[in-house]
Order: C-alpha cells, then sequence, then structure tokens
C-alpha cells in the first residue's frame, strides 16, 4: 500500500501548477491497465469470497430456529427501505464520478457528500433493526440463527461504515485541491468499494428477507 | 508511452487517459435509468414476498430478480461493461470459480431450500418423504378458502371438509401467546392418528403465526381420507392443537 500512497501523493503534486512537477496519473504498466485499479479489482474478488463464506453459513443455519427465535422479529418494510437507500447511494455515487469527469468539482463534492448521508441513513435502518432484535431477547450469542445474522449483517455494516470514512476522505482530498477532472482514480476506487457493498446488500436482502 | 509534450500551461494528458475519458462519454450509460429499473425490480421483489408468501416458484423468481440486479450494478455502475476485460475476470474468478460454487456446494450438502413452503424445517417439523401427491379430480371444485383461529391450545374449527385436489387457502389467526402453526400429515387417520408423535411421518407447515398475528398458506387436498393437522411446535399437539379434515 506504501507504494500506492507515493504514487496518489505525486499525482496530488502534479495538481499544483507552481512546482511544475508532472507525474501523469496513468503509469506504464505491462498490462497498459492501472494497477491501482487492478488491485482494487483484485480486492473485490476476495471480498466476494469472504463474503460468500457469511452467506453460506447464514443459508444453513436459517431455518434450524423456529419464528419466535429470530427471524420472525425482522423487519421487512426497514429492510426494504435500507434497499431503497442503498440503491440511491450507489446512483449518487456514479453520478459524483460523472461529475469529475466532466470537470464539475463542485457537484461531485455535492453528490458525495449525498452519497456519505445516505450511507448514514442506511446504519440507522440497521441500527434501529439490531434494536428490535435486542429487545426481543435476541443477541449474537442467542442461538444458531442470530449469530449468522448478526456475523453477517454486521460485517456488511461494517463495510459500509468503512465506505462512508472513504467517501469523507475524498470530500476532504477534493477540498483541498487534490482531485480534478484530469485526476479522479480516487473517486473511481472508492466508488468501485461503494457499489460493491451495495451489490452484496442486493444479495443479502433476498437471502435473509425475501426466500 | 512517454509524456514529453509537457507544456507550462498543460496538465500531463496521457493520451491513454484521453481514451479513456472518450471512452466513458461515449458509453455515457443513462445511471438514472438503471436505477429506476433496479427500483422496479426491488418492488417486484417485495410484491412477490408479500402477497405470495408459500407459492411454488417464487424463490427461484426472486433469485433471478437479484442476479438481475447484480448485474446492472456490475455492469453499469461498476463499469465492467465499458472496462478492461481484465477486471471483469478477476472479479468473475472470484465470484463463479469460488464464491458461488462454495455457496452452493454449502447448501445442496448441508440446508437443501425447499420451494415450498417457507421454513419448513422447523423445530418438531417433520421430515420423512413427501406427502402422496393427489390424484386429478375433475370434480375438486374450486379454492377453498378457509379461516382458522389457532389458540394456546386449540384449532378452531377443528374439523374441516374438503375434495381430493381442491386447493385450501389457509389463514390462522394466532389468538394465543405463543407461535403456532399448521402442519398436515402425509398420510390417514387410520395409518397414525397421532403424526406428531412420529419423526418419520412425513407432514407439511402449511402457515404459520406468531403470536397475536395472522399467517397464510395454500395446499392442495390429498387423496380421499381422514388426515390429522396438528401444531409442529413440541408439546402443542399433545396439550390438544390437533383436528382432523375429511377429504372426499
Ligand atoms: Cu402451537
Amino acid at each position: 500500500m506504501a507504494a500506492v500512497d507515493k504514487l496518489e501523493q505525486g499525482a496530488r503534486r502534479a495538481d499544483e501548477p507552481l512546482k511544475g512537477v508532472l507525474i501523469p496519473e496513468h503509469v506504464e504498466t505491462s498490462t497498459g491497465l492501472d494497477h491501482r485499479k487492478m488491485v482494487m479489482w483484485v480486492f473485490i474478488a476476495s471480498e466476494s469470497i469472504f463474503f460468500a463464506a457469511l452467506m453460506a453459513t447464514y443459508l444453513v443455519n436459517r431455518d434450524k430456529v423456529s419464528l419466535e427465535e429470530g427471524p420472525g422479529h425482522l423487519d421487512l418494510a426497514v429492510a426494504s427501505f435500507n434497499t431503497f437507500i442503498l440503491l440511491f447511494s450507489s446512483l449518487t455515487m456514479v453520478l459524483a464520478l460523472q461529475a469529475i469527469e466532466r470537470a464539475k468539482k463542485g457537484r461531485m463534492i455535492f453528490l458525495l457528500v449525498a452519497t456519505a448521508f445516505w450511507g448514514l441513513v442506511f446504519l440507522g435502518g440497521q441500527a434501529f433493526e439490531y434494536i428490535e432484535l435486542i429487545n426481543n431477547g435476541i443477541t449474537f450469542d442467542t442461538n444458531v440463527w442470530s449469530s449468522s445474522f448478526f456475523a453477517l449483517t454486521g460485517f456488511h455494516g461494517t463495510h459500509v461504515l468503512i465506505g462512508i470514512i472513504w467517501i469523507v476522505m475524498l470530500i476532504i482530498r477534493a477540498l483541498r485541491g487534490g482531485i480534478s477532472e484530469h485526476n479522479h482514480l480516487a473517486v473511481e476506487l472508492g466508488g468501485l468499494y461503494w457499489h460493491f457493498v451495495d451489490l452484496v446488500w442486493v444479495v443479502l436482502f433476498t437471502i435473509i428477507y425475501l426466500i | 508511452m512517454e509524456h514529453g509534450h509537457v507544456t507550462a500551461s498543460a496538465h500531463t494528458d496521457p493520451s491513454d487517459l484521453v481514451a479513456e475519458e472518450a471512452r466513458i462519454k461515449k458509453a455515457n450509460p443513462n445511471y438514472i435509468g438503471v436505477f429506476v429499473i433496479l427500483g422496479i425490480l426491488t418492488a417486484i421483489e417485495i410484491g412477490l414476498t408479500t402477497l405470495f408468501e408459500n407459492t411454488i416458484g417464487r424463490v427461484p423468481i426472486l433469485l433471478a430478480l437479484t442476479v438481475a440486479k447484480a448485474l446492472l450494478v456490475v455492469l453499469y455502475y461498476m463499469h465492467l461493461k465499458f472496462d478492461s476485460k481484465l477486471y471483469a475476470g478477476f472479479f468473475g474468478i472470484g465470484v463463479f470459480v469460488f464464491a458461488l460454487p462454495y455457496v452452493l456446494s454449502m447448501v445442496a450438502l448441508l440446508a437443501p431450500i425447499q420451494l415450498v413452503p417457507v421454513r419448513e424445517a422447523m423445530p418438531g417439523a417433520h421430515g420423512g418423504e413427501a406427502a402422496a401427491r393427489p390424484t386429478r379430480n375433475p370434480n375438486a371444485g374450486p379454492p377453498l378458502a378457509l379461516n382458522m383461529e389457532a389458540g394456546d391450545y386449540f384449532f378452531k374449527p377443528d374439523a374441516f371438509d374438503s375434495n381430493s385436489g381442491q386447493i385450501v387457502r389457509l389463514t390462522i389467526n394466532n389468538s394465543g401467546s405463543v407461535e403456532h402453526n399448521f402442519t398436515l400429515s402425509g398420510v390417514t387417520k387410520d395409518k397414525s392418528a397421532e403424526p406428531w408423535k412420529d419423526p418419520n411421518i412425513a407432514a407439511e407447515v402449511v402457515a404459520h403465526a406468531l403470536a397475536g398475528s395472522t399467517g397464510k398458506g395454500n395446499f392442495t387436498a390429498p387423496a380421499p381420507g381422514e388426515y390429522v393437522f396438528f401444531c409442529s411446535i413440541p408439546g402443542h399437539a399433545e396439550l390438544g392443537m390437533h383436528g382432523t379434515v375429511v377429504i372426499k
């Protein structure tokens, strides 16, 4: 990661015209593709395997308890609301990238703020659901269903939180002038992560609340 | 590629960066349109789940809708449709070689998903072979809508009639203080009068309801005979939560 950071700093310096140091954002590689984006996709592939393990655990254990012991207390309305929220946040994220590609930096910052905001709303919905379960006496170690449920949604929620922090860092960097229409790979990488977290929720929503 | 043509006024513009920007602008996906489709697919999913809870074929449709949504996110929001195939390759290997086969094999080995009804495998639910398939009966008649109260620990009514092959649309209103369900024995009463005592007898959980709530479920009346229905939650049937259905 240190090498990547150095490159990022180099790219940031390239944005300060007075210093006259110009380091292209895209360095030459054997594949002709940017290594940072490549690493991001490899990371996303490994993350999908991580979530697959948690999902398999949930699917195997979900029918092992009665409704009263857990799944009956899930709230489809809250989960549906959260699904729309996260899908919408993916839209604002991708529009933020489009905005900076078209050199509209202010618009990008506004859309990034919106994305982080909807992410927080999602976490609020999840907290609401957790409180509902805990009020019904269902916690992490109640039974196999509750352990699988809290592990799966908890890790997903953590990813949402990391995504929000990532977006906030992008906003700070943009305000400091570190992101421009020629130097926005960071926004694209943050976007890939955010959409992946949305993608995981699309699957979780089905396997937890629908089938 | 070199970046020799650096001038004082221009930012760095390697040709591949220009090409990438041109490509994305050319593709110019309708992101709002993608969001609208994602929303509609989600609404269909929620509708299927709330309106057709115990319907055969619901699960495969839901899984297909989920795959469609996932593809929309990956292809458009994550740009895989327009980006290098190498990225798609990494992601594809992760998902199709590792993640998906792992989930499918774990589920197939340890918990085959039952298409109908939902959450059949509760404690006390009976495994064993599936109930006898109802024979086609031209006199089955239109579907029978049946309302039943499930309390602590009784069914009201505790007897009803139906025709073989007739679809029974059952609604149970749980007036009790704990969860109850309606489970139909897969064998006639003369073969087992107390099917809850024998885990080898096939039985189908048709509907279940939490305390104070309502549950719905459908079943097709089996071959003619007298069948026992009961609540499969341990102890409830012994306390009197059972009844009979006479199928003609
Ligand atoms: Cu009962």
